[in-house]
């Protein structure tokens, strides 16, 4: 059985933790340079507001005080997402970190009864460390754990967890769902989908794997399959409406030394990047996350992660040349590493990119040969980073964000106040 | 009192803990500077990831994704040592908070007091004569943030 851990509005959650008077409030988050809604506390969604483009609506709730704004502040997210999933790592066994507020489990071999109590107790655990809500659904396969994780989240009885250890008694919610709702459906293979009649998520599940290999893809194909609780590996996650991605993983042995763990990571922003360009994506904020084995309880444990912001970008120099001054800023020696990830936020279409006035990619991204050059110069890194780490973080991207809240986990000089 | 964030507080409505979820503490941090023995001389090479200088992290920090810094304003803590500027190392992670010194919200407000429970009731009580307790009354929008588990001060 495999559990879907979702923190419910984490965004707005996270202002909400540290700002007590948005609590309960209808707050949104915008994008860099305060362009767009990204994300709503449950409250801005009652209100009616959508997620993108800020409109005539959103600025008329803001003046008349309803509706309280925060622009994206990646330092607090990318802290209180790795305090998530310590917590998480800590109870819950094989978790998988899937984005900055997902992760998967394995549940398997727990009976259903002991499944509901272990939710319980890490939905539980996870407010009490951070603040955080999450919601909890667990399946046969990861696309049933999500469906399972949705109902999580919208029925009030179920208190956040949500099992659903028979595959067919999840017939009626498919029959209410949209294909586009599926984990991995995007809006194009979705109307695809109507075309052939297939309307709701049941008659997806329901449909002929191989004629839907044949008409869509294999990839299709699988969630069919994971529809009816086969369980597929290689599931591709769903690209196009993500907020942000994420990359990393153990290392086969554990690593020491800065420049051993450089080329890991190095691998991991290759792979990130690579990702963001398959569907034309750019991003303007990373995360870099580092720890030990917490399994080992023998070694000195340490799990950091530090977070940089730079002009929208899909750059792979750039990006790497971040990820890279993050890490620096996260290690320290004396520490068995054991795994190493980047966190891409704030995900946008490449054409949606505000022109800067930093401008100097042109003409040298997204080549096979960069992939190559970049592979090349990983051997001799250091000198890379020190070359290109100037480039990044312009300062007019910061002007943009007018409502961010203080960095409060990330920086002495912002720490939150408490009256005493 | 009916803060909507966070909901889950075992405080019932007049201010009692109405239940307390165990405290799992199996997973403390292993401080392994203390489990090998002081070397004389050179250090065996094998264990030579132990031998770093003493972090103060491993000290104040229990519980690493529970625990967050808030720095302190007004004196009303000033008879148990914490006054204006301090910063304060807060374990979310404890959950027994009777006599306590706790970052409560009270009304949207972060605040600092000792918690105390008194005839049922929830007594936020300041170690400063010139400050007085606060009575949590049903109207109050209460609940308790984190558990303070030390002071630093800045000399």
């Amino acid at each position: 059985m495999i559990a879907l851990i979702d923190c419910n509005n984490f965004y707005a959650s996270c202002e909400q933790v540290f700002q007590p008077q948005l609590a309960g409030k209808p707050l949104v988050v915008l994008s860099n340079n305060d362009g767009n809604v990204i994300a709503r506390s449950s409250e801005a969604k009652k209100l009616g507001i959508g997620m993108g483009v800020l409109t005539g609506s959103v600025h008329g709730f803001v003046r008349s005080h309803e509706l309280q704004i925060r622009s994206s502040n990646y330092a607090l997210y990318g802290d209180m997402s790795s305090r998530v999933m310590e917590t998480l790592e800590e109870l819950l066994p094989n978790v998988e970190r899937y984005s900055i507020d997902e992760a998967f489990a394995d549940l398997s071999g727990l009976s259903r009864a002991r499944m509901l109590e272990l939710c319980q107790h890490v939905r539980h655990r996870v407010q009490r460390h951070t603040g955080l809500q999450v919601s909890i659904g667990v399946a046969q396969t990861k696309t049933l754990a999500k469906v399972a994780n949705r109902l999580a989240k919208r029925r009030p009885e179920l208190s956040g967890v949500c099992i659903g250890t028979e595959t067919e008694s999840f017939g009626r919610i498919l029959e209410q769902m949209e294909t586009g709702d599926v984990w991995g459906i995007g809006r194009k293979i979705s109307r695809k989908l109507t075309g052939f009649g297939i309307h709701n998520a049941k008659q997806l599940r329901d449909a002929d794997p191989v004629w839907i290999k044949k008409q869509f893809s294999v990839v299709l194909m699988r969630t069919v399959l994971e529809l009816r609780g086969e369980s597929c590996l290689k599931l591709e996650e769903p690209e196009e409406s993500r907020k942000s991605l994420m990359c990393g993983r153990s290392f086969g042995k554990p690593l020491k030394e800065l420049e051993d763990i450089r080329p890991a990571l190095t691998h991991f922003v290759q792979n990130a990047v690579t990702r963001l360009w398959k569907y034309k994506q750019a991003t303007s904020a990373l995360t870099v996350y580092l720890s030990t084995n917490r399994f080992r309880k023998n070694i000195a444990q340490r799990s950091v992660s530090a977070s940089v912001e730079l002009s929208t970008t899909d750059n792979l120099i750039l990006l790497n040349a971040a990820a890279q001054r993050a890490l620096e800023q996260t290690f320290e020696s004396g520490f068995e590493y054991h795994k190493v990830g980047v966190l891409l936020h704030d995900l946008v279409a490449v054409k949606n990119i505000p022109a800067s006035l930093f401008e100097t990619e042109s003409g040298i991204k997204n080549s096979p040969e960069l992939m190559w050059a970049v592979r090349k110069i990983n051997a001799k890194f250091g000198r890379y980073t020190v070359a290109s780490a100037s480039v990044s973080g312009s300062s007019d991207w910061r002007a943009r964000s007018k409502f961010r809240s203080p960095a409060f986990t990330t920086c002495w000089n912002e720490l939150p106040l408490v009256q005493a | 009192m009916n803060n909507p964030n966070p909901p889950s507080l075992p405080l019932k409505s007049d201010g009692s803990i109405s239940k307390i979820w165990f405290a799992d503490d199996s997973q403390g941090i292993e401080l392994p500077f203390y489990d090998t023995k002081v070397q004389a001389g050179f250090p065996s090479p094998a264990e030579d990831h132990l031998e770093q200088r003493l972090d103060l992290n491993t000290l104040v920090i229990e519980n690493p994704s529970a625990t967050f810094f808030v720095r302190v304003a007004g004196e009303s803590m000033k008879d148990i040592g914490i006054t204006d500027g301090d910063i304060l190392v807060v374990d979310r992670s404890i959950e027994s908070w009777e006599n306590r010194i706790v970052v409560a919200v009270i009304d949207s407000e972060f605040t600092i007091k000792r918690f105390t429970t008194q005839n049922e009731t929830v007594v936020l009580e300041a170690e400063n004569p010139d400050y007085p307790a606060i009575k949590i009354t049903p109207e109050m929008d209460f609940s308790v943030w984190g558990v303070v588990s030390w002071t630093l001060k800045k000399l």
